[in-house]
């Protein structure tokens, strides 16, 4: 499993492992559920908007004649809408932030066989913006949080859709602030960084 | 040549039974990829372990379905 594979440092716990707000796999969820009631839901509307559109030849031809075949290709249209639903399931259960006393790391699943990991050490956090734009992410608290380290490169740690970013930033900095206090001082440098 | 042309003809049901094996392929190798991932890359064994059962319980009702109306055709 992930933990075995981020290998953990002695004394490093994890603190809390963050997902993506549930209303980012609801909508997923229903549009799949959506595309795989849309013929049913299609022929159902013509049928009652437009009924001289769907002659009796048609309707004898969904109704009787090729039920079976119709049948098997929706069958078709359900299973490939299935599979697309495991691709959403699996965006959303392997992209995660997992913050230990030491680090956060930043696990983006963009595609199967392509995973995009990051890290960085809780020492090197320098500043975290956080962004709720909208009228459902305000009401449901879920935005963007951003961190940016210290160092060499300017690496930034974005994440779109985080439930609760206030809270999380309130937990990342509070677990920094543990983490600098527990680091001894003889091994900071003058400029403060590590 | 016509008579070679005629008996390379696919019928309705042929083409249906086509799409089956497809998407029977297409099934067995997303299942396999999608729940490698979950076992390998997920953060908790029981979770990956019901997402694996519904997924292969509802994609095999599926292909069973589409089997039996194969069977019928």
């Amino acid at each position: 499993m992930l933990y075995e594979r981020i290998k953990l440092e002695n004394d490093e716990k994890i603190i809390k492992t963050v997902r993506k707000h549930w209303w980012i796999i609801f909508t997923r969820v229903s549009f799949s559920i959506f595309m795989m009631l849309m013929p049913l839901i299609g022929y159902t509307l013509l049928m009652a908007i437009a009924p001289e559109f769907l002659t009796q030849k048609i309707t004898l031809f969904v109704n009787e004649t090729y039920s079976t075949e119709i049948s098997f290709l929706y069958c078709t249209w359900v299973l490939i809408n299935w599979m697309m639903l495991a691709n959403f399931w699996t965006d959303h259960y392997l992209d995660l932030w997992t913050i230990t006393t030491r680090r956060i790391v930043s696990i983006d699943q963009r595609a199967y066989f392509h995973r995009f990991l990051s890290s960085f050490r809780l020492e090197r956090l320098q500043d975290m913006n956080i962004e709720v734009k909208g009228l459902i992410p305000t009401l449901l608290n879920f935005g963007t949080i951003e961190a940016q380290t210290a160092g060499g490169s300017n690496e930034e740690f974005k994440t779109k859709n985080m439930p609760d970013p206030r809270g999380l930033k309130a937990l990342i900095i509070q677990a920094a602030d543990d983490r600098q206090r527990t680091i001894p001082t003889s091994s900071i440098a003058q400029d403060g960084t590590l | 040549m016509n008579e070679l042309l005629s008996g390379m003809q696919f019928s309705l049901s042929d083409g249906l039974e086509l799409v089956f094996y497809v998407a029977l392929l297409a099934f067995t190798i997303h299942s396999v990829i999608a729940i490698y991932h979950w076992f390998t890359f997920g953060t908790e064994r029981s979770i990956s372990l019901i997402a694996a059962s519904i997924y292969l319980i509802g994609g095999g009702l599926l292909i069973g379905t589409m089997l039996m109306l194969l069977l019928n055709i």
